[in-house]
Formats: structure tokens, C-alpha cells, sequence
């Protein structure tokens, strides 16, 4: 039934995994529903969020899908989320999100109930379905041979809709698209757009989503309409742009969605996911004034966080240069995010960043810190047990070696006295040096074209030679059965 | 202007009169076609020759020139004249730096008579030369390190022999008797006088006389 | 007898150049070499070869004595019934290396035939006993008397440059390699030669004047000869561990201009660039712009190992260097690049010392010790290892020992140590020695500038250009105006530089 093996996915998410930035978005064809197949994370701490409550935020396909997801990768919360996704299959007319439920919850609790598969369900299910795709495709077929544009185009979106219900996700995009050419008025085309939004987000076609947002913006619609669609737009676009790994656009159109989406995107996400999304984004690419202008001080974004106090805090404590309390934040809520279907991939990337940006910006006004003032900040739990809490070999210098090496902090350590030195630029030196070096390669340069102009004015270029020709391929030909080019001494 | 024949005496005496290693290398450097044209029987000859010309490379500091000289002497003389033999352990040493051989080399081994002169001086200047890289590459020194360094004994610096401190402070070094550690004082090399630059900053300062008034 | 010596000792060395001038020098120059040169006249002049040869004084009578010189050489082989060149121990030896030590440079302008004879048969001589090193030091002499700023390439600078090699007399090579080559010698076949005939005595002349292709100072030069006089020079600088110069003269060798084939000495070069690149700049560098993509794709294709050899180093990453260096010993054997191999690898080791400096100010030697990996095994050998390494200024730095518990050492990067004078001092002479080259290479981009407007081929375009204004009426002036001036020419010449 998957349009995409599952496995495409696995192989790029265990290097994304190793903290790399993800390529470009229309690399990653991911699909979520095969994604869930097999978790490449598991989560031992228990998340902050209560499930029944988590999920109740979310409608439509959505709830599977994030169901399924904590279900596999949460030790703590798999037997009861995976019972959930089940009964939400069961509900829904998609038989292989069923089983697929089914053998996870296998895998976990062989004893439940809910772990065998209930086949009497699936078969019927499967006739209905059958009957039903079977019927849809006729009434389409009659609506086509009587040419009624109004018709066709219900027929397909009924259709469409039918697929995207059983989990057929490419024949429902494929079905969707097809309305395009019998829509009438711009709401049609608008509607068609969002639904191929939804079938391209749940399928991780993220080059797509962002060309379909691309159309609606384009779109010649009335004024109410536009603002009605903005932040579903916004959402979708920084949705996309987060899973591409650009994670400045994407804190950008999660900024810029309008607050009025409410619960309006729940079958994709939620306000407090903008929220959070939004802010994560923000704090691992934008530095503090950008933080405290953008964010903080923006009245629209105002209403997102309020929903997520915690983000709110972890911002302004970066704001203030109190890293610790910024950082730890971040990392009670890491189990969360883990667990989260779209942020899942990137809380390691986004950590890192972070975390990298606040060690740059704490040292911004030091010319030298002591390495232990710096090891309480950003690695206190290293400090806790050892005698020597920092030396050369502990983890966080090693931490800050690599951060020097790669070029992200402009310093050095000095492990005599244990602070970290930042560089002082010579510029007479810099510039003495770079004068003489550009000088010399001028000379050697300017010496090796005249030669070159003299060997070729001379006639000595490198051919070859009348002698040679009549001996030369003979020699050469019979050793090396295809001779390089000219090759002749 | 021709040289006067090559002999034990002429070499001695080049040996003696040259007033400093580039003129006894340019001198000696002269010579080394003649060497090429004598018999090979007068193997105390060449060798002498050879031996003086090996150390007037070490005292201008051409390591890579010396190893490429030895070269070029017959191999037959090369292979069994212990002072040539010498050399190449010499040589072997200093390009690896090994100081304690390379002083245990110039004072225990039997040099031949005439060459002793050469010998000594490239110790002196071997010495100096690694005092004043230690000089600048030491801000703290253990004694015994220092000593290791410039051949003296180890040993009695380590235990603060007043007689060796007192040649390391000779050398504006200073001694700090409580950490047992010496501080040398970095001697800088003189930049080569160049005529261009001196005559610019002179035509700088009278510019700046002329207009102070 | 004596009356052939008045006119062997016609032409003496001017002591002042307008005394007599230009013009007359040149006549009885001229002159003298139609007297000695005269058939009729050769057995006189062997005969009292032997005799003149003691009373004439090689430094002002340079043009009679070299052709005495040849004379007597060619009766000592006839009389000897033996081809053989003549003994170095023997009596003319002494005379040979007179002559080429003294004599005046501007008469032997006129006799390049005779004087490359005699150059060649002082090799030869010097070959045949196997102490090519008696040739050397006179051999260079000679060249640099002939022409100070040795800019020209010869045959002679290549066989000097072999000799050297063979002789392992690295360092008298360098006052010739360090003047820089950048002319062949002149084709004569130019018209406007024809037109123009410079004197070869005057004393400004440049050499690329009188040492021409016709003039016999070198045998027709082949692309492989002036390949070979670079690839030697190169490896000289490599025996001497000038890696900088090195690189340049193998950069000539592989960005040579080729028309349909690649020299297996650029190919070779090629692969030593690879290596001393890494010796001189300690990262692999990228090829110059000037090579064809044709041709390093045939280096490519054929220094594969050293390639990857130079991938692993660039990484940083000791191991797969180690492991590519044993898996091609064969082709480092063969291709007699083993020495240099093994020095990559050495170099490697203090590569990664020096790097240490970007990441740290100051650090224990203990901690060097973790970060180099390889075969230093023990803390002291490390200490000595880095201690030489600051010792011979490669590392700027200082080291300290402590007396704490464990007696370490720390190394501390100094960056600001040197006094501001020194630098100054050391930056300014850099700059004039720069300042000296710069001045030499517009010189010799004048001389060509020169040599291609009164090329055949820009008279050729000229006239073409001409007749193309005569047509179209007006607007050819333009192009001919553009192509007159040398500087257009020189933008062209230089205009890809950067």
C-alpha cells in the first residue's frame, strides 16, 4: 500500500541523526507513515505532556501518525499510545495502519488483546473499501462522459479524499491534482490546494508543499479570503522549510503566521507547535537582538508563546545572557520534542546550534575566561564529582577544541592557566604578510607565462618529434594496449 | 690568482689565518678540484682536506651541503679513514640534534692532530649557537636540561653547581635557586645591516630635524 | 713567430668602452676572427699555438687564445692518434681553466662556436676521468662571465645543470639557478635582423642579442632540453631542501605549453610536485590555472597514488596516510621518489605540532604527546621533538619547564614574541628582495614585449590591417593604433594573472 518504502527514509535519518545538516528539502522524500515502521530513536525519560490531552489537540490523520510515532520510540508511553493508534485505525477505513499498529504493539506486549489482529475487521474493511474505491471511480467515469465540470471535479475530490482515508497517498494526490482543470472560482482552487498540501505534508514531499504554497500565495483571491488562508499558508511553508534544514526561513514564516490559526490546522499542527517550532528555530539562527526584536517584542508571535510559557522563558533568558537557565530549560523539554513527529529528526541539530551560539555569544565580551567559569554554564554536570573538573581531556574542552578547529569560535585555550584566549588580530602583520605573499606569487606567476610565451615564440612546446613518430607509437603500442594521449618521453 | 699547491701545511695555515668560517670555506671550496686531481694515495692528505672541508660546511651551517659533499669524496677513502668516519657520525647527530652525541663525538673521539683545531672550534661555536636557540626557546629551563644542552654535566647542574650557574648567569641568564629552575634571557640575532634601510631612516630623521624647528 | 703575435694580439680587452669605440672594437674584432679563422693560415697558427699560448694573456687577448687553445687541443688528439678529450692532469688543463675563469666577455661574443666547443670538451674531459666535479665550478664560472644575468637558457646550462647532479655539487648550482631563465635563444629568421644590426660588443647589449640561434652559444634546444634543465634544478633545490624554489621550477615543468603530447618528464615532475607542495605549503595546493585540462588529466590518470597520498595528508589523517604510503612503495620505487615519500610523512608530524598553535596558546607537552599520534613514543621524545622544532624557529613558540609534581613541560605559543623591530626589519628586506625580482621579471616582459612587435607575424597582422583600413576607408586606425603599442601587449601577456 506505501506509494514509498519505508526504507528511503532510514538511511539519511540515521546520518541526520549524527547531527548533520539536512540536504535540501526535495532530497528527502520522507513519508511518514513509513517512517513510524522503524523508530532510529528511543526515549526512556517520560514527557512532560499527558497523551489523552496531547492528542486531543489533533484531528484527522495527524493522530495516527503521532500516536504510532510515540508508540515505537517512547519505553514509557508505547503500550498505551500504540492501543490508542489502534483504536484510531479501527476508527478510520486505513487497514494497513492497522496491522502495522497491530504488529508494533506486538513487538512490545505480546499479551494485550489489542496485539493480535482482529481479521474479521480487516476483511470486511477490505470489501467495503474495495466497493467503495470501485463506485467512486464509476461515478467518475459517468461524469466525465456527460462533461459537466462542477460534477467532474467533485467526483475527484470525492475520490481523492477516499484514497487519502485507506492511506493511498500518491493516488489521492494523483486525484486531487486532477481537479485543477475543472475548477471554476478561486475558492475551488484554493481548497484543491490545501488538500494537496495535506496529502504532500503527510507524505514528506516538502519540495511540493512549497511549490503548492507558492501557487495559493500567487492566487487572485478576495481580500478575506487571503487572510483566512495566511497562517494555514505560513504554518505549511515553515513546516516544509524546517524539515529542509533551513532553519532561518523557517523561524521566519513560523513568525510571520498570523495568530488567528487557532485550531484551524489541526489535522497538521497546532498553535503550541508553531510555538514551539517557532522558537526553536529562532533561538538555534538568530542572535540576541534579532531574539529580542523579533520574537519577543512581536505582538502577533505574543500569542503563540503564551501557549508555551517555557519557550517564552528560554528566549529571554538567552536574551539576557543567562545560558544556563536557557539551556536547561531545553533539555527538560528534550523528551518532548523527541517525541514530536516533525521535530523529532531535528532536536539534535537544533541543540547543538544552540548550544554552539550560546558559547559564541558568551565569550563575545571576554578576552579571556577561565575554563571552569565556562564549564558551569555548559557542562555542570561535569563538575559535580571530579577533582580536576576540568583538564584537557575532559569532555567539554574537547568540546571546545572542535569548535576552534571547525572555525565557529575565534579563540584559543591555554591549558597552562585553563581560560580560553580570544585572538588578537595583528592587522599590520596580516597585511604585511598578505602584501608580500600576493607579490610573490605575482613574480612566479608573471616569470611562469613568460617562459611560456618564449617556449611557444621559441616553437619548443612539447610535441611530437619527427623521430620519435616513426618509432615511438610502434614501441609504446605493443605494452600498453590503449596508450594516454601522447604520451612520449 | 692561483692557490698555492694543496699540502698538510697549506691547509693548516688556512686553517689558522682564515678570520672566519665563510672565508675558510670559501678558501677550501677553491680547492676542491685540486683534491679531485690527487692521487689517491695520499690518503692523509685528502683526508685532511676532506675532514676540514666537512667542518668549514658545520661552521657556515650548510647540514645539507655538508651530507652532499660527503658524497662526493672517494668512496674507497670514505669507507675506511676513521676521521671521515667520524664525520658522518657527526653529521648524523647534529641533523638529528642529539646534543649529548654530538658533544660526546667532538671531545671523545680520536681526532687526527691537525684537524683538532676545526674541531674545537665548531664545539665552541656548536655551543653557541645551541645557547642562543635555548636562550629563545626556553622561558624556564631545568639546570640539567640547560647543561644536556650545551655538553657540561648534567648531573652537578641538576644539584645547583655554583661553577655551572654562574656560566648560565654569564649569559644574562638569572637563576631562581628556590623553583631550581634557570630563566634564560633571549638573545636576539642581530638583523643584517642593509645600507638601503639605514640610509632611508637617516634620510627620515634629518627630515624630522628639519621640520621639529 | 713573432710576427703572427702582433696580430694575435691585435684586439686586447677595452678597459674603457668608448676607447676605441663601439663601432671600430667591432671591426677588429671582426677582423681578427677572419684572420683566424682563415684556412690558409691554420697550420701557421697550430704551430705556434704551443708558444702564443704562454704569451698571451687569456683575460685581454681572450679571442686569439681561445682558438689557440682549440688548435693545440686538436694537435695533442692528432698527434696522440687518439680522439680520446684530452687529460685533466695533463698541462692544458691549467690553460682551459684560465681562459674560462678570465676571459673577456665581450670578445667571445664573436666566437660562440668556439667557445661552446671548448666548454664541451672540458665536460667531456672531466667525464671521462668520472670526476665530472672538476668541470663544475669552471663550467659556471664561464657562464657567468659570458652573460651575468644568465637568462637565456643553452645547451650549456643543461649539461652544467646535469653535471651538478651527477656530481652531487648541489650548492654550485645555485648562483646559475637563481638567476632566473626566461629567454631562448633568439631566432634569427626575423626580418627586421635583416634591417638592424645590433653590435655585439657594446656593453649594454642584452644577451638575448648575441646569444641567438645562430650565434653556436647552445646546440637547437628541444623542448625536452629545457624540461630536463628545470626538472634538474628542481631536484637540486629538493637535495637542499628549498622546497619554495623547488615547487616553482616544477611548476614551470608541468605548466609547460604543450601541443599534442604530454612529456613524460612533466608527468614525472607532475608527481614531484605533488609531494614538495606538501613539503613546502604542508596541504596539498591547487594546480596552477595556466595547465590544460587535457594535460592534468593525464596526470591525473598517472599519478594516481599521489593523489590520494596527498588526499590523506590534506585530511589529516595519519593512519590512511600510512596505509597509502605502504601500499605503493613499489610505484615510490620506481618512480625514485621514496626519499621524499618519507619525508612527507615526517613532515606530517610537525604539520600537525604547528597546527596545535591555532587551537591552543599554551599547553602541556603531555597533551602534544595525545595529539600526535605516531611513533614518538615517550614524553621525552616528544619534548625533544617539539623542543627542536622551536629551536630552529620553525614553531614560534616557547617552552617552560616546571617544577611541580611531575617535572612536565608546557608549551606556550607565543605569536607576539618577536620584537616589532626585528619584523619590521625582517619584513622590510623581504620586500626589497621582492622588489629586485619584480624589477628583473619587468625586464624580461619588456624584452619580450620587444622580441613579439618585431615579429614577422605582428608585421604580418599590421599589413593585414592596413589593407583592411585602405578598404573599408575609416575605422582600421583604431585597431591599428590598439595593436601598436606595446602595452596592449602587455595586458595580454599578463592580462590572466589573477
Amino acid at each position: 500500500m506505501d506509494p514509498i518504502p519505508g526504507d528511503t527514509f532510514d538511511s539519511q535519518a540515521t546520518s541526520l541523526y549524527a547531527g548533520q545538516v539536512p540536504t535540501i528539502g526535495n532530497t528527502e522524500l520522507e513519508n511518514l507513515n513509513g517512517a513510524s515502521q522503524t523508530p532510529f530513536v528511543k526515549v526512556d525519560d517520560p514527557p512532560k505532556f499527558e497523551l489523552e490531552s496531547y492528542i486531543a489537540n489533533y484531528t484527522g490523520r495527524t493522530r495516527f501518525n503521532r500516536l504510532f510515532l510515540i508508540g515505537t520510540c517512547s519505553t514509557y508511553l508505547s503500550v498505551e499510545a500504540l492501543k490508542a493508534a489502534i483504536i484510531e485505525a479501527k476508527s478510520s477505513k486505513d487497514v494497513s495502519r492497522y496491522e502495522r499498529a497491530v504488529r508494533a504493539l506486538a513487538e512490545v506486549a505480546s499479551n494485550e488483546p489489542e496485539a493480535t489482529p482482529d481479521k474479521e475487521w480487516v476483511d470486511r474493511m477490505r470489501k467495503v473499501v474495495k466497493a467503495e474505491t470501485d463506485r467512486l471511480e464509476h461515478e467518475l467515469r459517468g461524469y466525465k462522459n456527460n462533461l459537466i465540470k462542477e460534477s467532474i471535479r467533485m467526483g475527484n475530490e470525492d475520490l481523492g479524499q477516499h484514497y487519502h482515508q485507506i492511506g493511498d497517498l500518491s493516488s489521492a494526490s494523483k486525484a486531487y491534482s486532477r481537479m485543477r482543470d475543472y475548477c471554476t472560482t478561486p475558492t475551488h482552487i484554493a481548497s484543491m490546494l490545501f488538500k494537496i498540501i495535506s496529502v504532500a505534508i503527510e507524505r514528506g514531499d516538502w519540495l511540493s508543499v512549497q511549490s503548492h504554497v507558492q501557487r495559493l500565495r500567487n492566487l487572485q483571491s478576495k481580500q478575506e479570503e487571503q487572510a483566512k488562508n495566511q497562517p494555514k499558508m505560513s504554518a505549511a511553508l515553515g513546516l516544509s522549510q524546517l524539515h529542509s534544514g533551513s532553519y532561518t526561513d523557517a523561524a521566519n514564516s513560523f513568525l510571520n503566521t498570523d495568530p488567528s490559526l487557532g485550531d484551524s490546522f489541526n489535522e497538521v499542527l497546532t498553535s503550541n507547535d508553531v510555538a514551539v517550532y517557532g522558537g526553536l528555530c529562532a533561538l538555534a539562527s538568530m542572535d540576541r537582538n534579532e531574539l529580542q526584536r523579533r520574537v519577543l517584542d512581536n505582538n502577533s508571535f505574543r500569542n503563540f508563546l503564551e501557549l508555551e510559557p517555557h519557550i517564552r522563558r528560554a528566549i529571554s533568558f538567552f536574551c539576557n545572557s543567562k545560558f544556563r537557565p536557557c539551556l536547561e530549560i531545553l533539555e527538560s523539554y528534550q523528551a518532548d520534542y523527541l517525541l514530536d513527529v516533525h521535530l523529532q529528526r531535528h532536536v539534535s541539530t537544533l541543540y547543538t546550534r544552540i548550544r554552539t551560539k550560546s558559547i559564541q555569544q558568551y565569550l563575545i565580551p571576554f578576552s579571556r575566561v577561565t575554563l571552569d567559569s565556562m564549564s558551569k554554564i555548559f557542562s555542570p554536570r561535569a563538575v559535580g564529582g571530579q577533582a580536576h573538573p576540568v583538564d584537557s581531556t575532559s569532555p567539554f574542552v574537547q568540546e571546545l577544541i572542535g569548535l576552534i578547529q571547525d572555525g565557529t569560535l575565534d579563540a584559543r585555550i591555554d591549558l597552562e592557566k585553563m581560560v580560553l584566549v580570544s585572538n588578537q588580530t595583528d592587522l599590520r602583520t596580516e597585511v604585511q604578510e598578505a602584501t608580500l605573499e600576493s607579490l610573490s606569487s605575482f613574480v612566479r606567476e608573471a616569470h611562469l607565462r613568460v617562459l611560456r610565451t618564449n617556449i611557444i615564440r621559441a616553437g619548443l612546446e612539447v610535441r611530437v618529434l619527427s623521430d620519435e613518430r616513426k618509432q615511438g607509437p610502434a614501441g609504446l603500442g605493443g605494452k600498453h594496449p590503449r596508450p594516454p594521449p601522447g604520451m612520449f618521453q | 690568482m692561483d692557490l698555492p699547491p694543496l699540502s698538510k701545511e697549506q691547509l693548516v695555515a688556512v686553517l689558522t689565518s682564515s678570520r672566519s668560517p665563510t672565508e675558510l670555506y670559501d678558501t677550501l671550496a677553491k680547492y676542491e678540484t685540486t683534491a679531485c686531481l690527487i692521487d689517491g694515495k695520499e690518503s692523509e692528505l685528502l683526508s685532511l682536506y676532506y675532514s676540514i672541508f666537512f667542518f668549514s660546511h658545520l661552521l657556515t651551517d650548510q647540514i645539507y651541503e655538508a651530507r652532499a659533499m660527503t658524497q662526493r669524496v672517494p668512496p674507497i677513502l670514505a669507507h675506511n679513514d676513521p676521521s671521515l668516519q667520524n664525520c658522518l657520525t657527526l653529521l648524523r647527530a647534529v641533523w638529528q640534534r642529539k646534543y649529548d652525541s654530538v658533544y660526546k663525538i667532538l671531545r671523545e673521539l680520536p681526532w687526527p692532530e691537525p684537524l683538532r683545531l676545526a674541531v674545537e672550534s665548531y664545539d665552541k661555536y656548536f655551543q653557541q649557537k645551541t645557547l642562543r636557540e635555548v636562550s629563545n626557546a626556553y622561558e624556564a629551563i631545568r639546570p640539567g636540561a640547560a647543561a644536556g644542552y650545551l655538553g657540561l654535566d648534567p648531573v652537578a647542574a641538576e644539584q645547583g653547581d655554583p661553577a655551572l650557574i654562574q656560566q648560565f648567569t654569564a649569559a644574562g641568564w638569572t637563576w631562581d635557586a628556590q623553583a631550581k629552575l634557570l630563566h634564560p634571557k633571549p638573545i636576539p640575532v642581530s638583523p643584517k645591516k642593509d645600507a638601503q634601510i639605514q640610509n632611508e631612516l637617516s634620510q627620515i630623521m634629518a627630515l624630522v630635524g628639519k621640520y621639529q624647528g | 713567430m713573432e710576427e703572427l703575435l702582433s696580430p694575435l694580439t691585435s684586439v686586447s680587452r677595452r678597459l674603457h668602452t668608448s676607447d676605441p669605440s663601439d663601432e671600430d672594437y667591432d671591426k677588429q674584432i671582426r677582423d681578427l676572427i677572419i684572420f683566424l679563422k682563415d684556412p690558409g693560415r691554420a697550420s701557421d697558427i697550430s704551430a705556434v699555438s704551443g708558444y702564443a699560448l704562454d704569451k698571451l694573456d687569456p683575460s685581454s687577448h681572450s679571442l686569439s687564445y681561445l682558438f689557440l687553445l682549440l688548435h693545440q687541443i686538436n694537435s695533442t688528439q692528432f698527434e696522440n692518434k687518439d680522439l680520446r678529450p684530452f687529460d685533466p692532469t695533463g698541462a692544458l688543463w691549467p690553460k682551459i681553466v684560465r681562459f674560462l675563469t678570465s676571459f673577456d666577455p665581450f670578445q667571445i661574443r664573436y666566437a660562440g662556436h668556439e667557445w661552446r666547443q671548448l666548454v664541451e670538451l672540458t665536460v667531456q674531459s672531466a667525464q671521462a676521468v668520472s670526476k665530472p666535479l672538476l668541470a663544475v665550478p669552471v663550467i659556471r664560472d664561464a657562464i657567468l662571465r659570458l652573460d651575468p644575468s644568465s637568462g637565456v637558457l643553452t645547451s650549456i646550462h643543461i649539461t652544467f645543470i646535469k653535471l651538478c647532479l651527477m656530481s652531487r655539487s648541489y650548492s654550485y648550482a645555485l648562483p646559475i639557478l637563481e638567476k632566473q631563465i626566461c629567454h631562448f635563444p633568439t631566432a634569427t629568421s626575423q626580418t627586421y635582423q635583416k634591417h638592424h644590426k645590433s653590435i655585439l660588443c657594446g656593453e649594454l647589449e642584452p644577451s638575448i642579442t648575441f646569444v641567438t640561434d645562430s650565434s653556436g652559444f647552445s646546440t637547437k634546444l628541444t623542448y625536452r632540453d629545457y624540461l630536463q634543465y628545470f626538472f634538474c634544478g628542481a631536484m637540486i633545490y629538493m637535495a637542499l631542501k628549498k622546497w619554495d624554489k623547488a615547487l616553482h621550477h616544477l611548476n614551470i615543468v608541468i605548466c609547460s605549453p604543450v601541443t599534442n603530447a604530454v612529456s613524460k618528464i612533466m608527468v614525472e615532475g607532475y608527481k614531484k610536485w605533488i609531494l614538495v607542495s606538501l613539503l613546502a605549503c604542508g596541504k596539498p595546493i591547487p594546480s596552477q590555472s595556466i595547465t590544460s585540462s587535457h594535460v592534468m588529466k593525464v596526470y591525473q590518470s598517472l599519478a594516481q597514488p599521489y593523489t590520494t597520498l596527498a588526499d590523506a595528508f590534506g585530511k589529516c589523517d595519519l593512519q590512511r596516510l600510512k596505509v597509502e604510503v605502504e601500499a605503493a612503495l613499489s610505484v615510490w620505487r620506481m618512480d625514485n621518489n621514496t626519499g621524499l615519500v618519507y619525508q612527507v610523512v615526517d613532515a606530517f608530524q610537525k604539520r600537525t605540532t604547528l597546527k596545535l598553535g591555532k587551537t591552543f596558546s599554551a599547553l602541556a607537552v603531555a597533551d602534544v604527546a595525545r595529539h600526535l599520534p605516531g611513533r614518538l613514543s615517550s614524553l621525552r621524545e616528544v619534548e625533544s621533538f617539539v623542543a627542536s622544532l622551536v629551536m630552529c624557529g620553525t614553531l614560534d613558540a616557547v617552552l617552560l619547564h616546571l617544577r611541580d609534581y611531575s617535572d612536565s613541560t608546557m608549551l606556550r605559543f607565543s605569536g607576539t614574541a618577536k620584537s616589532r623591530f626585528l619584523q619590521e626589519n625582517n619584513v622590510q628586506g623581504r620586500i626589497l628582495q621582492e622588489c629586485q625580482s619584480l624589477r628583473a621579471m619587468g625586464k624580461a616582459v619588456r624584452d619580450v614585449n620587444r622580441g613579439l612587435e618585431l615579429s614577422n607575424e605582428n608585421f604580418l597582422f599590421l599589413q593585414k590591417c592596413l589593407k583592411w583600413s585602405d578598404n573599408s576607408g575609416k575605422g582600421g586606425i583604431n585597431a591599428l593604433e590598439q595593436t601598436e603599442g606595446g602595452f596592449d601587449l602587455d595586458e595580454d601577456i599578463m592580462g590572466d594573472i589573477h
